[in-house]
């Protein structure tokens, strides 16, 4: 019995340490990113807020989403929206970047 | 009764099967969720690249620290709901555990929605609600606030949903109604939840953060 306890003590803290771990990173990079926003460097400040957001959701979806254990098949729906947003942006930024003047 | 019996539903002959059709089922969910805030938020760039100092000046009126805790929590429930949905998928005595995570998930999502509802409130009392008597001169910061309310809305209707859905597993889970270890509906309710949290990941630097370099 004392065994069992002691193995399901020593999983419960893996568990909390591995997920805590993964949370404490991504409160890191909020606080990351609220110090950047008000560090004037013009077009730079813009993109590391969209690029903290992209490693912090990353986090979410590896760690917490299990995406990191998952089969194959799920990973490939996962990967769909992604791709297909993905399409969706560059066809319109090719657009609207590429303007010559003003709407 | 074993747990497979237990968790078992129409039309699944296996625990297994059933399993993995729910996951590919909200994952494709999800992924049409992704298309949804990801046009929202394509909208938002096209607005913002046409009229960068509109979005800037409208950004700094956004209330940073209302915003700052909102992610903290909402990140903090992501915690919680992971740590449930992992311990449900072990074998051990977990029943407590899992129902205690999934409680505090759903109290962090409704502290969410009161952080939420009292920036609301701000924002409206310094009338930055678009249409006659809007707080900024440029016209073009109504587009962000046009987005801001229906973007921050269509989120907080999803969090209520998942409150909602977190709520019921903990109602039948304490009234023992259904199994909460190995749980298929509690592995799906935690990829929805994980899901809001996501958006609002995005959202968070696209709302908060602009012009409070300049």
């Amino acid at each position: 019995m004392s065994a069992d306890r002691g193995r399901q003590e020593g999983w419960l803290l893996r568990l909390w340490l591995r997920n805590a771990l993964v949370w404490a990173a991504l409160l890191g990079l909020l606080v990351l990113s609220m110090f950047l926003a008000y560090i004037p460097m013009g077009p730079v400040t813009v993109t590391s807020g969209v690029a903290i957001a992209v490693i912090k959701s990353s986090l979410v979806l590896v760690f917490f989403m299990e995406l990191i254990r998952s089969r194959a098949l799920i990973r490939i729906a996962a990967l769909a929206g992604l791709v297909f947003v993905g399409v969706m942006f560059a066809l319109t930024l090719a657009d609207v970047l590429t303007r010559s003047g003003k709407i | 009764m074993s747990d497979a019996t237990a968790l078992l539903r129409e039309p699944w002959q296996r625990l297994e099967r059933q399993r993995q059709a729910g996951k590919f089922g909200i994952w494709i969910f999800l992924a049409s969720e992704t298309l949804f805030f990801g046009a929202l938020l394509l909208t938002y760039a096209v607005c913002r690249i046409e009229h960068p100092d509109a979005f800037a000046a409208a950004g700094r009126e956004t209330n940073i620290w209302f915003g700052t805790i909102n992610t903290a929590i909402l990140l903090t429930s992501s915690l919680t709901m992971a740590v449930a949905s992992q311990a449900a998928a072990q074998k051990g005595r977990v029943r407590q555990l899992v129902l205690a995570c999934l409680g505090a998930t759903a109290a962090l999502g409704v502290a969410f929605m009161i952080v939420k509802g009292f920036e609301y409130k701000e924002d409206i009392e310094k009338h930055l609600v678009p249409g006659t008597g809007f707080a900024l001169s440029q016209p073009s910061a109504q587009l962000f606030y046009g987005l801001y309310w229906l973007v921050t809305g269509v989120h907080a209707i999803h969090l209520t949903i998942g409150i909602a859905l977190v709520v019921r597993l903990v109602l039948l889970g304490a009234a023992r109604r259904i199994r909460l270890r190995g749980s298929p509906e509690l592995e799906v309710t935690a990829l929805y939840w994980h899901l809001v949290d996501v958006v609002w990941i995005f959202l968070y630097p696209l709302i908060y953060l602009p012009g409070r370099a300049s």
